[in-house]
């Protein structure tokens, strides 16, 4: 998601020749006309009959869309916390196994991955437990897949965030008589945290993006629920209009969120 | 004489192939106030930061209370010495290095109650009692970005002194200090030396070494070349590089 300005009004000396029209430049076009569409939208959505079914086909989705992006995006942050902190290690095992992990998932599109979790390493890990695969719901493989990808981003944002906080912390923490682990517990992670904290409200929204991807395999999400729609319907343009329009919807709401837990936590200090 | 609270014994330390510290031999007796100067570079944040091991020596042994803490110790159970070292010494860093995201009392009360899991009440006691000791309780719920560096000096002594610690040590903790605000962080330090705290200052204030020193140590290219009585070391040092060192003092260079 491109981050918004907010423009301000160019007060320069031609601007009193042609006042409004210099102002008119300035407006956020693009943002007028996305919100006409999406009134366009929602008018369709609200008085043409087939458009409102359509809508609620596909808004069935939405639960498992969601449910499959909170859940891998928290895994991935559960990941991303304890790969980083592996990776700031002096422990040269731990961080050569925590920087395998980063370094390969970050060089394979996540799409491959996703595959690669779903139809071999789950078979193998699901073998090796003595259960059938069958077993592993393609649902759990996507988010396991989805998690283990981001794990990799988050782990890279938190190693990131902990290695911007001044030496001298973690000194006089020690001093004090703290053990590394309440260093870090108490002292760097507080202020790590909230330094990235912008960069981990953009992966989230990215998760939601990226959520589309389990219909790959077969999980019945928003976009799935498309793209069947959509082929035994023909219904091409309506289905995948409303389908990116409940997306922008939700990114766009999710950014604002994000943004305003940012402020509030940042007017702490 | 009784046994000395820290005895440094041959104490060496390299950086890899920086040979920083070249055998120090030190004993430093309960309520003694030593000032300790030197050139930059010459190792006197070093020696003062192998006393708290946030540097490990290379070589030699530590001995604080009693503690004997030798070079190059692996494992659990110097770990838990060093622990233990570290709760017996104060640190006060140059840049404060006060935790942004605590209030000033906070600074002060939470390393207790996560070091020593102390009970809070008792906590926020020792707290408010060692704030108004530096004339901070004041500010006490300020973020230390809304202090002034001084104040920060000040705070962060406060937090070490909660402690409890039994030595108090000091890396040129004016330094970072514009000049109108040194005066209140040497007046506090002063308050402390005459309540008869321990205490090691690596300083360039030399009024300072002066007037509170009891024994002041030149350090030069990692050895102590000089240790005595302040007018001894102002007035008739025995080492030509010490009075290089206080005529660049008097001249204002350091
Ligand atoms: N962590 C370190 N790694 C490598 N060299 C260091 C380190 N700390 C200090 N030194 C070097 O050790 C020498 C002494 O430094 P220091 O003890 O800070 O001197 P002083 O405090 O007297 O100015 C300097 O040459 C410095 O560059
Ligand atoms: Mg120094």
């Amino acid at each position: 998601m491109p981050t918004e300005q907010s423009d301000t009004p160019n007060t320069s000396r031609q601007s009193r020749i042609a006042p409004s029209l210099e102002r008119m430049a300035e407006w956020p076009w693009w943002l007028i006309v996305a919100i006409l569409i999406a009134l366009f939208i929602v008018l369709q959505i609200t008085t043409n009959q087939r458009m409102s079914v359509i809508f609620g086909a596909i808004a069935a989705g939405i639960g498992v869309t969601i449910r499959v992006t909170l859940t891998a995006y928290f895994a991935a942050v559960l990941i991303g916390l304890i790969v980083g902190f592996a990776r700031v290690s002096s422990n040269k095992v731990i961080l050569n196994v925590a920087s395998f992990y980063v370094e390969v998932v970050r060089g394979v599109p996540i799409l491959v991955l996703l595959m690669y979790i779903a139809f071999v390493a789950v078979p193998i890990v699901a073998e090796m437990l003595g259960v059938r695969t069958r077993d592993f719901p393609n649902e759990l493989r996507v988010i396991l897949g989805l998690a283990i990808a981001y794990g990799a981003f988050e782990s890279e944002i938190f190693r990131a965030g902990i290695q911007s906080i001044e030496k001298g912390q973690m000194e006089a923490a020690r001093a004090i008589g703290m053990s590394y682990f309440q260093a870090m517990r108490y002292i760097i992670l507080p202020q790590a945290i909230r330094r990235v904290l912008p960069a981990l409200g953009n992966d989230f929204v990215a998760m939601l993006k990226d959520s589309s991807l389990v219909s790959v395999l077969g999980v019945e999400d928003i976009t799935q629920i498309t793209k069947l729609y959509a082929a035994s319907t023909f219904l091409f343009f309506q289905s995948y209009s409303i389908l990116a329009f409940i997306y922008l919807s939700m990114t766009i709401l999710l950014s604002r969120l994000v943004r305003s837990l940012e402020t509030r936590l940042s007017a702490h200090r | 004489m009784q046994t000395p609270i820290i005895k440094l014994t041959n104490l060496h330390k390299s950086f890899n192939r920086l040979h920083v510290l070249k055998g120090i031999n030190l004993d430093i007796h309960e309520r003694e106030v030593i000032c300790v100067i030197g050139r930059s570079g010459s190792g006197k944040s070093t020696m003062l930061r192998c006393i708290n091991f946030l540097e490990e020596p290379s070589e030699g042994e530590i001995e604080i209370g009693d503690l004997k803490i030798p070079a190059g110790g692996k494992g659990k159970a110097h770990q838990g010495l060093v622990h233990q070292a570290r709760l017996l010494t104060g640190m006060v860093f140059q840049e404060f290095n006060l935790f942004p995201h605590y209030t000033v009392l906070e600074n002060v009360m939470r390393p207790p109650i996560i070091v020593k899991g102390m009970n809070p009440a008792r906590a926020l006691e020792i707290a408010e009692m060692n704030l108004d000791r530096v004339g901070m309780l004041f500010k006490k719920d300020e973020y230390p970005s809304r202090i002034s560096g001084g104040q920060k000096q000040r705070v962060a002594i406060a937090r070490a002194l909660a402690m409890e610690p039994r030595v108090m040590l000091f890396d040129e903790p004016t330094s970072a200090l514009d000049p109108e605000l040194i005066g209140e962080v040497l007046n506090v330090m002063k308050k402390l030396a005459m309540d008869g705290m321990t205490m090691i200052v690596v300083t360039h204030e030399m009024g300072f070494a002066r007037e509170v020193a009891d024994r002041v140590l030149v350090m030069a290219d990692g050895e102590l070349i000089e240790d005595g009585k302040p007018e001894q070391i102002f007035n008739a040092p025995k080492d030509p590089r010490t009075e290089a060192l206080i005529v660049r003092y008097r001249t204002g260079g350091n």
